[in-house]
């Protein structure tokens, strides 16, 4: 009994730092690294035709048919202060479901790999970048030298 | 309520309660209807009492404690009215038109699930006042003709069939005795057949097995029928059935029991006895006397209908399965999916055939295209099928209305119902039903005269209001109609003048078709004071616009002082709508075909500048320009391909007209509108976007929204505040 009950006990504790443990996907936005919540993500796409919707706010490239369905899609390079480059063979559509019927696209110049970050690992903003930053960020995290961003879409998703 | 149910059964019961309340509703217009020119259909009362017994039973399973208190009350009073208690007034009728407003009231509180631990103040007023109706009127009885009815059958005879025997005796009904033989096997249907034949020539009081002269596979019933008509006649009629009919002797004519007396039938072993309603055996005297008031002696022309007695209650009957429309929704997104897959395979198809080498190959497979897209072509036509509901349901909502409506403004009126019947998608059904109502209540103010006026100029006292709906190649058109005094175009181009929407110069130059469509725009009343109905700021001008919304159509017709008609025309579905594809720049736009009036090339010499803006002259006419690229800020077309003129297309909604100059045309499409999601929103401008067969996006003009942008002086992407970012 006591052998079993201590099983369980450091399986709780895997289980804890599992939990603790979020996989991030990072992808290039001109030519900075940001990255998103790995479980946040439907799908990635190759990027199809994208229809410019006249008179949308500024980090919306437009909407293109998905199976059936239109999607909106983002850009948020312009709104990042960001360079935008012509999409690349290496372009993506990041797909994220926001509401039990509605995804919305965002696009990326290029999808580079996988990080697990520990909470730890991702600095707060305030700390890391200074109070001058959009409610976007969530905080960054360094890795290998490199910058990267960890963001939330929510803001961008608002009216 | 019911939450231990779980959420899908209270759904379940949410729906098939407001399917027994629109059954009500229907059935009591029915009976108010029938009882203006008769007395009330028996059948009718019980088909009421029925309703909002099943209703009682099933808001007592979800423990919908305010359905079922009503269910409750009104159960008891229409029990009294069933079994002859009450009379039918139309003070009762008006009670129970205000218990249906009040279920559907109830039951939508209940859907947010809404206060419902709380006193309902209206709740509780109307059950004090059935309650107040409550003394039964008492059954007069004389004792001037009386019937010898054996005592077992009286014996059996529940207490609604024994109120509707009385009820016959004292219409000077005659009461008959057949006899029929059936085969079990068949005996439902032959019963049911027998109902129908009998129908016309009287009512089915009871009946029993008799339980003699049968062999092991039929039965004998003997059938209690009352009726105005001589035994001749019925037997005449009845002649199909091989049964005996015999009148029943009358106390004053002859003495003694009647010959054939029926042995003592078991209310167990009677398998037809076996009632939804508890069916005490009363205790009577083994001889009642019944007989007419001598008053209403006079024998009733029209044959009452009859008390249809067996309802099957455990099979259902309706072959039917709810669906939630967002499902089917997604099939018809599936369905989109499957359409671009075609479209991809179409490519692949012609590829292979550039191939020689390939050609036994490309036949198969163009053969299997073939097939896929018929397939696919007869699926679509099945889904939407399925959306398909009848207007039927839209006007009983309607019928209820109005009759509310004539009651407020106390004008008489008959409300006409044709092509109930006819279909169309369930959310244009939906989003119809609120530009009707206006529209009736309009033709109920404004239209329709009141008794003394109508009868003064010839005509009926009542008016009638006409509700058509027909289908018309894709559309289907539904038409209001009344026989009042018209539309005074007089007045509407005053108004529109005091209203500054006019000048005086302009309105000399309308035709009498543009002065009658001057009613559909904003802010236009010919009536110095709003109406008791209409004139609450909701105009006719919403009726267009909401109409506009749906891809419809309104038109209107008027004859002073003979009445006004306005038609509506609409596509038959929401899902898919035929469009004009345009190009404007290198984007290509949809434009919903039912606001295009027409394509034209207009020369430069024909545009004139007023004031920042483009006007055309088109035959005669005025037509406001606005070019789609500078209103979408999009880039010039690089060559412009029609020279020295200027391709327009004129659309139109809601009076306002305007041609909108695109680049070109590339020809008509029916399309499935997709609604913008997030951000997208917000955009103004754009129904919706739907898929082009290629992979492409392409947008859906709201064109409603932008002749409204394009006539307003300052336009609406200026005055919108751009959202930061």
């Amino acid at each position: 009994m006591a052998e079993k009950s201590r099983a369980y006990a450091s399986l709780a504790r895997v289980t804890s730092e599992e939990a603790a443990r979020s996989e991030f996907l990072a992808f290039r936005l001109d030519e900075e690294v940001y990255a998103v919540e790995i479980a946040r993500i439907g799908e990635i796409l190759r990027v199809p035709p994208v229809t410019d919707v006249p008179r949308s706010p500024d980090r919306i490239m437009g909407v293109a048919g998905v199976r059936g369905r239109v999607l909106t899609v983002l850009d948020l390079r312009r709104r990042l202060g960001l360079g935008q480059p012509e999409p690349t063979r290496h372009a993506r559509i990041l797909v994220l479901p926001w509401s039990e019927n509605e995804s919305v696209g965002l696009y990326v110049d290029a999808v580079l790999q996988v990080y697990r970050f520990a909470e730890a690992d991702i600095e707060l903003v305030a700390e890391g970048l200074g109070g001058d930053v959009g409610d976007h960020v969530i905080g960054v995290a360094r890795v290998e030298g490199t910058l990267v961003v960890v963001i939330r879409l929510e803001p961008f998703l608002e009216l | 309520m019911g939450n231990e149910l779980g959420d899908k059964a209270r759904e379940e019961f949410l729906s098939e309660a407001q399917e027994i309340i629109d059954r009500l509703s229907r059935d009591l217009l029915l009976l108010d209807a029938t009882t203006r020119v008769g007395p009330p259909d028996p059948d009718l009362i019980n088909g009421v009492f029925r309703g909002v017994h099943t209703l009682k039973g099933l808001c007592g399973l979800f423990n919908a404690m305010r359905l079922s208190a009503l269910s409750h009350e009104l159960e008891n009073t229409l029990d009294d009215l069933r079994l002859g208690r009450t009379q039918l007034s139309p003070d009762l009728l008006d009670q129970l038109f205000r218990a249906v407003e009040l279920y559907n009231r109830l039951l939508a509180s209940s859907k947010e699930g809404a206060g419902l631990d709380e006193v309902d103040e209206e709740l509780e007023s109307f059950i004090r006042e059935l309650r107040r109706r409550g003394a039964p009127a008492s059954v007069s009885a004389s004792q001037s003709i009386a019937y010898d009815l054996d005592a077992n059958m009286l014996a059996v005879l529940t207490e609604y069939e024994e109120h509707r025997l009385r009820t016959s005796i004292e219409q000077g009904m005659r009461l008959y005795r057949v006899r029929v033989a059936f085969q079990l096997v068949t005996i439902d249907d032959q019963l049911e057949s027998l109902k129908l034949q009998i129908k016309p020539y009287g009512e089915i009081l009871t009946y029993l097995p008799t339980g003699s002269g049968a062999d092991a596979d039929s039965i004998e019933l003997e059938i209690l029928l009352a009726s105005s008509e001589s035994v001749e006649v019925l037997s005449g009629a009845l002649s199909k059935l091989n049964g005996v009919i015999e009148e029943m002797p009358r106390m004053t004519a002859t003495t003694g029991p009647p010959s054939t007396g029926a042995p003592p039938p078991s209310l167990m072993s009677d398998p037809l006895s076996m009632h939804a309603s508890v069916a005490q055996p009363t205790a009577l005297p083994a001889r009642l006397t019944l007989a007419p008031h001598p008053g209403v002696a006079k024998s009733t022309k029209t044959a009452a209908p009859l008390a249809s007695k067996r309802e099957p209650t455990l099979r259902s009957v309706a072959q039917t399965v709810r669906v939630d429309i967002q499902r089917l929704d997604h099939l018809m997104n599936l369905l989109g999916e499957l359409a671009i897959v075609r479209g991809g395979l179409e490519r692949v198809v012609d590829q292979v055939r550039a191939e020689p080498a390939l050609r036994q190959l490309t036949r198969d497979l163009g053969r299997l295209h073939h097939g896929f897209d018929r397939h696919l072509a007869a699926m679509q036509t099945a889904i939407l099928e399925v959306r398909m509901v009848p207007l039927g349901q839209v006007f009983e909502k309607l019928a209820r209305v109005a009759r509310q409506a004539s009651r407020e403004v106390r004008k008489e009126v008959n409300l006409v119902i044709t092509g109930a019947e006819t279909e169309v998608d369930k959310l244009i059904g939906e989003e119809l039903s609120d530009p009707l109502m206006h529209m009736i209540r309009n033709a109920l103010d404004h239209g329709i005269e009141d008794g003394e006026s109508r009868e003064r100029v010839g005509k009926p006292k009542a008016g009638t209001i006409a509700l058509n709906a027909y289908q018309k190649g894709n559309q289907v058109v539904v038409e209001v109609e009344d026989d009042g005094a018209g539309i005074d175009d007089r007045r509407l181009v005053q108004a529109a003048i005091d209203n500054g929407a006019l000048s005086e110069s302009e309105s000399n130059e309308l035709s009498e078709r543009d002065r009658l469509e001057l009613i559909f725009l904003p802010g236009i009343s010919t009536r110095a004071e709003a109406g008791k109905l209409s004139g609450r700021g909701v105009g006719m001008d919403v009726v267009k616009t909401n109409i506009g919304r749906l891809g419809g159509v309104v038109d209107v017709h008027s004859d002073l002082g003979i009445g006004s008609k306005f038609t509506i025309t609409l596509p038959i579905t929401l899902a898919m709508i035929s469009a004009l594809m345009v190009r404007v720049s290198d984007q290509t736009f949809a434009v919903p075909l039912a606001s295009v009036q027409e394509a034209l090339l207009i020369d430069f010499s024909e545009i004139r500048d007023v004031e920042g803006r483009e006007i055309a002259t088109v035959r005669g006419k005025s037509l406001p320009l606005c070019r789609l690229n500078e209103l979408f800020e999009l880039q010039r077309a690089q060559h412009p391909a029609n020279g020295s003129r200027l391709l327009v297309v004129v659309a139109s909604a809601a009076s306002r007209r305007c041609g909108f100059v695109v680049d070109d045309i590339e020809g008509r499409q029916d399309i499935v509108i997709k609604s913008l999601t997030g951000p997208l929103r917000s955009t103004s401008g754009f129904a919706g976007a739907t898929e082009l067969g290629d992979q492409r996006v392409a947008l859906v003009l709201d064109v409603p929204m932008l002749l409204e942008e394009a006539m307003s002086s300052v336009s609406l992407s200026k005055r919108s505040a751009r959202p930061h970012g």
